[in-house]
């Protein structure tokens, strides 16, 4: 479950671009290009890249072995994602010059999270189970102990308590050749969801015998009913529920187009001129939604239209989207100076820029609702007696408006191969990010309460009472990241058959960045009590207004080194087997260790 | 082909550099403004003065009915604005009233008491809290039945009934009348001046009289009953005997009324050979004297004159009255004068212009002035102008019989008012006052001359001679307007031995 919300955050991250190095939807990253600091790439890189495919030979599977969802699972350790993953690319049979290559992802999981019942409504909890509980109780007592059963009570409860994961990704990559020219489409397809029915909120007043309820509880029902068992009459019937429920969702689609054409050039021939355009369609909803309801009643026998009850009704919603689209361009030129047997052992130099621009509709929206109605009416004709006394409470907060994404960039990346053992690369990298939002802020606060003497002529008792406040304000978000890269890797193919490699990756990352912050109060009403009492009359009190508007700034830069490496093996022409963390990441391990080779991340590719 | 790859290594170069320079410009933190929240949409004045006061004064109101005698209707502008919150009206500083419909427009504030000054304070607000706020000061009218009635008859038949008018908003007035006999009134008329003839009376009846007050939007309630009875008599006066004006050629009449119906009296005179009467003049009903100036052609020295004087009103003229005749003679000599005081004391009372009032009281000894006078006209010795023109500067003299004032309580009874005009004094020297009523001094008493003037501002001392008795014969007092304004009213005061150097003309 907590890898699986990790997995949908890092996912909002990447097709957001809320992270430096734009590699919005992701497609997975080689166990040898991660060891290469991302320099130098397997088939694996090529295969979803929509003109690199026409040069990858052969058939090529990847499974769950693959390690290929976060690359962070343990298949010694039995640490995993719990995704199912199938994926393979080929030259198309029935058309020799087209390549395709796809990658399904999928998860469906539900999780059975602990459920206590108190069945008696004494305190203590008398039952525990997982998922969902549903207990009857039932109870004849003898309070005045003469023998005979007074009083019987009923009280029926259910408790739900799931977690719910569940999505599916799916890659589609086609490349084909007319003539010289090279032409690729790839289209990116996801739609991920997490779920729970768990309350995020204290809820409830509390009032009497209700019991409310806190955060954490599950989604539940309660009902309790008192029969006096001598007159077989309900005097008394309690009834409270909760229907809470989480839930975040992802939806992208990812649609990118290519063309190539090698040109002819007196100091690089072939030189390959790459055209990019890509299509981002994303709708990201982290919602929440926890309801609860009371009940409360008292009946009287022998006066049918008596009525004493208590009810109310709380509710609690938060909701965070972002929904929009993006466009994205990018030129480059690739030559490949040393030809390999296989494209990714190709040398070549290439260097490219682009730009992409998206535009969102951002909302984050907090509301509490809260409702009671109190009715007392004692079935008689007395005077001044009856009355409805009704509370409503409302509370928003709304953050809405347009984000705009604009990133800028340009890479040099350049793979030699100095002889058949040793093959390094270098990679650098500049871009620079904006992200801006202008919200329109608004917060509110309007309570009434309405109290009224039902059985009285005069009004003068009678009031109802609104309180209540609101602002309205501009808030603007910029952020502006600067970023600088500088990549080498080093691969060295080792033992005489070399099908050892030993891989070692350093990234070089400088970042710089601004955050502006500002909240400029544009509407706002105090806090206001208008008071019109039964008569007719009316007060309006207003207190004192306190209006404050800020403006922050953060400015950072960091510089940052990191180390890279890993292990490759190819066992036969149809197996390769990568590896990567294999000398552990806990302090302490030692190579003795169970655990030590436990934890390796292991990759297993299939060639035919 | 070079050019072509000479071109896109220049266009990267430009890249490279577009993206070093975007990335490494420094960026401002966002701007943020003050946020002042709006002020309703509302003038500076809303509520409709026009309706209530003009020119400070409430009759607009009290005859349009927005002000009556216990509420007052307030009107004002909408609010236009789409931010109303709500209206808030306070009177005397607190609030009475909040209204939330925004098209209201108009609040009538009752149960106010009559003759009683209303501070308004009206407040719009609106959804942000902020307020304009007009103000209004009102009054209601004062509002009771009419009161201090009197009547005249016109003839035997027809009495006029007049009042008082205590109802500031009235516009006119229901009268009611009952026989005494009678326990119910009936409306006899509707009158909007303060006097009603009622035409429909017998003489010798009595009646009762009530009277309202009232305008289109409320009454006083009726007046308490003014008895009345009808007892109508035109009879000649009786005339007393006449008397030379002192030092003067004319001649004060005065006589008794004996009638209830008059509308004034008729004076006549003949010279004492003459057989017709003249009428000389006429004064109005209440008063009973009369002073023949007609110098120009009558009154000569040593001329005898007979005087009669009848009663007059619409209907009639009674005969006339006992005849009575008085001899025209000569005055004694001017310039004769007794100076009391010959000290060189340069004092500034009794012209005390420093102070807005001033009052001098001084007491001068019979064994001073020496015998019994008419005293017509006085002098004082001036040394220093006053900075200013006396108003109101009365002399007044009474008899006493103290020799020096034991206290300093000013004596405030029983004068004789000598002289009360402005008095402007040009230049030093001996200034002589003529009085316009001449003091009868008995020549045994001692003479008490109270000199007093009432201004509204000061400028400089006057100064004139005196002289120091030894003894307290002065009591003296100024003030800027304060202790009641009024010189002649003045209670204490402080003692002096100076006495002002006086000459006393006769």
């Amino acid at each position: 479950m907590k890898q699986t919300k990790v997995w949908i955050i890092n996912v909002v991250f990447l097709t957001a671009g809320l992270i430096a190095q734009i590699n919005f939807p992701a497609a997975p990253v080689s166990f040898r290009s991660q060891a290469l600091g991302g320099v130098i790439y397997d088939d694996l890189d090529l295969i979803y890249d929509p003109i690199e495919l026409r040069f990858v030979k052969g058939f090529r599977l990847y499974t769950n072995l693959s390690n290929l969802t976060s690359g962070q699972e343990q298949i010694l350790n039995g640490v995993s994602d719990n995704e199912f993953l199938v994926g393979m690319s080929a030259q198309l049979p029935m058309l020799l010059k087209g390549w395709t290559a796809f990658l399904i992802r999928y998860q469906n999981s539900r999780f059975s999270n602990p459920v206590q019942i108190d069945r008696d409504l004494d305190g203590t909890v008398d039952r525990t189970d997982e998922g969902y509980l549903k207990n009857i109780y039932n109870a004849f007592l003898d309070t005045d102990f003469d023998g005979f059963y007074d009083i019987r009570q009923t009280i029926v409860q259910e408790k739900t308590n799931l977690d719910f994961t569940k999505g599916y990704q799916i890659i589609w990559n086609n490349s084909f050749t007319m003539a010289e020219n090279t032409v690729g489409l790839r289209l990116h397809i996801g739609h991920l969801q997490t779920e729970d029915t768990r309350s995020s909120y204290n809820l409830g007043t509390l009032r009497g015998a209700l019991l409310g309820a806190v955060s954490g509880d599950p989604s539940f029902s309660k009902d309790y009913q008192r029969t006096l068992l001598q007159q077989e009459f309900v005097d008394y019937r309690l009834s409270e529920s909760g229907d809470f429920g989480g839930r975040e969702t992802l939806r992208y689609f990812y649609l990118n187009v290519a063309f190539m054409r090698p040109v002819r050039m007196q100091f690089a021939d072939p030189l390959e001129v790459r055209l990019d355009a890509g299509f981002l369609n994303e709708n990201y909803e982290d919602r929440l939604e926890d309801v609860y309801e009371g009940r409360e009643e008292n009946f009287r026998q022998g006066l049918a239209e008596y009525q004493d009850f208590y009810t109310e009704t709380e509710t609690m919603s938060r909701k965070m989207s972002r929904k929009g689209r993006g466009f994205e361009v990018d030129v480059s030129l690739k030559h490949v100076f040393d030809p390999a047997a296989e494209r990714k052992n190709d040398g070549f130099w290439k260097m490219n820029f682009g730009w992409r621009r998206f535009n969102y509709n951002y909302t984050y929206q907090w509301g509490n609702h809260f409702s009671s109605r109190e009715l007392y009416f004692d079935g008689m004709d007395t005077l001044a007696m009856d009355y409805v006394d009704a509370v409503s409470r409302k509370n928003v907060y709304n953050d809405e408006g347009p984000e705009r994404f604009g990133h800028l960039y340009t890479s040099v990346i350049v793979d030699i191969p100095f002889d058949e053992r040793v093959y390094a690369g270098l990679r650098v990298l500049l871009s620079h990010s904006t992200w801006s939002r202008d919200l329109d802020n608004t917060a509110s606060i309007l309570m009434t309460r309405s109290y009224q003497v039902t059985d009285d002529t005069s009004t003068y008792q009678d009031f109802t009472r609104e309180e209540s406040i609101s602002r309205k304000a501009d808030h603007t978000y910029e952020h502006s990241l600067f970023n600088f890269i500088f990549a080498a890797g080093i691969e060295y193919k080792f033992t005489r058959n070399l099908k050892w490699s030993l891989r070692f990756g350093s990234v070089f990352n400088y970042r710089r960045w601004y955050e502006n912050d500002a909240f400029q109060i544009t509407t706002s009403t105090p806090y206001k009590t208008v008071l019109t009492r039964g008569d007719g009359s009316v007060d309006v009190d207003l207190s004192n207004n306190i209006y404050n508007s800020a403006s922050s700034q953060q400015k950072e830069a960091r510089s940052i080194t990191q180390f890279y490496y890993g292990l490759g093996y190819q066992p036969t022409d149809n197996l390769q087997i990568d590896l990567i963390g294999f000398l552990g990441y806990l302090p302490g391990m030692q190579i003795l260790d169970a655990e030590f080779f436990r934890s390796w991340r292991l990759s297993f590719t299939l060639k035919l | 082909m070079k050019w072509r790859i000479s071109i896109f290594i220049a266009w990267l170069g430009v890249w490279v550099v577009v993206l070093f320079i975007s990335g490494c410009t420094e960026k401002a933190p966002l701007e943020i403004k003050n946020f002042s929240p709006p002020y309703p949409k509302q003038g500076e004045t809303f509520l409709m003065r026009d309706k209530l006061k003009s020119d400070g004064s409430f009759q607009t109101g009290y005859f349009n009915g927005t002000i009556r005698s216990d509420r007052i209707v307030l009107e004002w502008l909408p609010y236009q604005g789409d931010d109303f919150l709500s209206y808030k009206i306070f009177r005397n500083g607190a609030l009475i009233k909040t209204i939330v419909e925004a098209e209201a427009s108009s609040f009538i504030d009752s149960g106010l008491v009559q003759n009683t000054y209303y501070d308004y304070k009206m407040s719009v607000l609106n959804q942000s809290g902020m307020a304009r706020v007009d103000t209004i000061r009102l009054k209601t009218p004062r509002f009771l039945p009419p009161s201090q009635f009197d009547y005249k008859m016109v003839d035997s038949t027809t009495v006029l009934l007049f009042w008082e008018n205590s109802a500031e908003s009235a516009t006119k007035f229901r009268v009611y009348r009952r026989l005494f006999s009678d326990t119910t009134s009936r409306l006899v008329g509707t009158v909007s001046d303060t006097f009603f003839t009622d035409s429909d009376v017998i003489n010798g009846q009595s009646y009762y009289y009530q009277v309202e007050a009232f305008n289109d939007w409320e009454s006083t309630g009726r007046s308490s009953p003014y008895f009345l009875q009808v007892n109508y008599q035109m009879n000649a006066p009786f005339l007393f005997q006449p008397r030379q004006v002192a030092g003067t050629r004319s001649v004060r009449l005065s006589w008794s009324d004996n009638s209830n119906a008059e509308d004034g009296f008729n004076i006549y005179r003949r010279r004492l050979q003459e057989t017709d009467f003249r009428l000389i003049g006429s004064v109005p009903m209440g008063v009973t004297e009369y002073v023949d100036n007609d110098t120009l052609n009558a009154l000569e020295y040593d001329s005898t004159f007979v005087y009669a004087v009848t009663a007059y009103n619409a209907a009639e003229e009674t005969p006339f009255s006992n005849w009575r005749s008085i001899t025209i003679t000569r005055p004694l000599s001017p310039g004769r004068f007794v100076e009391i005081g010959t000290g060189t004391i340069s004092w500034n009372y009794p012209f005390r212009t420093f102070y807005h009032d001033a009052r001098t009281q001084v007491l001068y000894l019979a064994s001073e002035i020496g015998r019994s006078m008419t005293i017509r006209k006085v002098a004082l010795n001036v040394t220093t102008l006053p900075g200013q023109t006396m108003n109101n500067f009365v002399i007044r003299m009474k008899h006493t019989s103290i020799n020096s004032y034991p206290s300093n309580n000013f004596d405030n009874t029983d004068y004789t008012i000598c002289y009360n005009q402005a008095l402007t004094i040009d230049s030093t020297g001996w200034i002589e006052i003529p009085l316009t009523t001449p003091f009868n001094y008995n020549g045994m008493d001692n003479l008490i001359i109270d000199i007093s003037f009432n201004n509204d501002s000061y400028t400089s001392d006057g100064r004139c001679y005196a002289t120091d008795t030894g003894v307290y014969r002065s009591i003296t007092f100024r003030s800027d307007s304060g202790a009641g304004d009024d010189p002649l009213n003045y209670s204490q005061g402080t003692r002096s031995t100076y006495i002002p150097n006086i000459r006393l003309y006769y």
